[in-house]
């Protein structure tokens, strides 16, 4: 909710339902739209370029001091990259490999002022934790990346779960860029029912999982985010395999994939509420 | 010859001095470094820390003093659970990942053997800027219960949280806050 450098007319942009909901759905929507003319495969860069949006408008453009929250931000603009690179590659052997290994970097790098007060099986469990949640979610996420609409759709429900757990867990900032990135995911969506032939490739799912996962477990670090909330919403993204029948229309597909996400979601915000004390915040 | 006795003449007047200087202990039991800020534009928000450490040297005669504290950002206390959790989040303090909050004094002004202000650098969120606080009171004495030598004082000064990187929520919740030091401590035996 920063405003400072701006006019009293941009008041509106300090508004946290503007901020992450209705900017980073504009922005992606339009951005989508214009890498879309590049080629079918690239609109899904919206996604991540939304969410970035939003986080200017969260957190300003400020780094200093880089906290684990600002590291995310910048992490994002390294997985819309790294996601674009791999989509030109094309095929590639050990594909997996090779989206886990920023992952894991990304995680490991987001907690280290942590892990640098950590030692032995405190630092292994740290470490191993975050890693295994952040690449479980791009691969998972990335695997089942042939079917466009299953994917997004258990992208937009991992990030509405993401932004619902850490807002209950008392960070609204996590949870504000838990939203954006699910209102930025809504817009693929969105794109992907409107045109049949939208692929989704690494400038997704990368990025997309990569910040779900950072910022869930940026929660669980740095907030009250608890580890069985985490472990519910990793089902998530296995929410795209779910088979459906492929003759129904994909505005129904979307909403039910979506449902089915957002249902596993659920039960993991349902469960931090109702075990949980001191729920809420300011 | 001359020269060597001269400078050893020197240090020792400095180390004379500087042995003037007596040593406290802050007592955590009655330091607190409070603040204020605007909440929601509705009205003023009061909290505190509640863990504190720290030293002091103190010499009104020879108009010198030093404050060194150490502040735990997890003790932070507004009388609201849920929004004292908010505080300790990366929203606020991110006391996960900065978990110390310190000041310590550059310089404090006298007026004859009373001090009125103590600059120093404040360290929060690994950010140091240079604070100074308006002293509002000082006084040395014997503890009336413990008998013990002791010296406090009253602080107040103002800082903008964005300063140090904490931009969370502005306007929404204050930028600007005010700090309210209380500080005793008793002198090391």
């Amino acid at each position: 909710m920063v405003t400072h450098g701006r006019s009293r007319g941009m008041d509106t942009l300090s508004l946290p339902e503007i901020q992450s909901a209705v900017a980073p759905f504009v922005v992606a929507l339009i951005s989508g739209l214009v890498a879309r003319t590049i080629g079918r495969g690239w609109s899904p860069i919206g996604a991540v370029i939304g969410f970035l949006v939003a986080a200017w408008l969260i957190n300003g453009v400020q780094f200093t001091p880089l906290t684990g929250t600002r590291k995310i931000i910048l992490l994002a603009v390294a997985a819309g990259i790294v996601g674009v690179v791999i989509d030109a590659a094309g095929r590639l052997r050990l594909r997996p490999v090779i989206l886990a290994v920023p992952s894991v970097g990304a995680a490991l790098w987001m907690i280290w002022n942590v892990l640098a007060r950590r030692d032995g099986s405190q630092w292994l469990i740290l470490a191993g934790s975050a890693s295994v949640y952040v690449a479980w979610l791009v691969v998972v996420l990335d695997t089942g990346r042939q079917r466009a609409i299953p994917t997004v759709c258990a992208g937009v429900a991992l990030a509405i779960g993401t932004g619902a757990i850490t807002l209950l867990s008392a960070s609204a900032l996590l949870g504000q860029l838990g939203f954006a990135l699910a209102a930025a995911n809504g817009a693929v969506l969105l794109l992907a029912v409107v045109w049949k032939n939208t692929s989704v490739g690494a400038s997704f799912t990368l990025p997309v999982g990569m910040l779900a996962g950072l910022l869930g477990f940026a929660g669980l670090v740095f907030a009250r985010v608890p580890w069985y909330g985490l472990t519910i919403l990793a089902v998530v993204p296995l929410s795209a395999y779910v088979r459906l029948p492929t003759r129904m229309p994909r505005v129904v597909l979307a909403a039910l994939h979506t449902l089915i996400g957002v249902g596993i979601s659920a039960g993991a915000v349902a469960l931090v509420w109702w075990l949980m004390e001191d729920i809420g915040g300011y | 010859m001359r020269k060597v006795l001269a400078l050893s003449s020197l240090v020792g007047v400095l180390l004379t001095s500087v042995a003037f200087s007596d040593s406290y202990t802050i007592d955590p039991g009655h330091t607190y470094p409070n603040f204020r800020i605007n909440h929601l534009g509705f009205s003023t928000m009061y909290g505190r820390f509640g863990t504190t450490a720290g030293k002091l040297e103190y010499d009104p005669a020879a108009q010198r003093g030093s404050v060194a504290i150490t502040i735990d950002a997890a003790s932070v206390n507004t009388g609201h659970q849920e929004r004292d959790n908010a505080l300790r989040s990366p929203d606020f303090l991110n006391v996960v990942e900065f978990p110390e909050i310190t000041f310590k004094s550059t310089s404090v002004d006298f007026d004859a053997d009373k001090p009125t202000s103590i600059t120093g650098d404040l360290t929060l969120m690994g950010v140091t800027k240079p604070v100074t606080l308006t002293v509002t009171g000082a006084n040395c004495g014997e503890h009336p219960l413990n008998k013990k030598h002791a010296c406090g004082f009253d602080a107040i000064g103002a800082i903008k949280r964005s300063d140090f990187g904490i931009n969370y929520a502005i306007p929404t919740v204050g930028d600007h806050m005010d700090l309210m030091l209380e500080v005793e401590a008793f002198k090391d035996e």
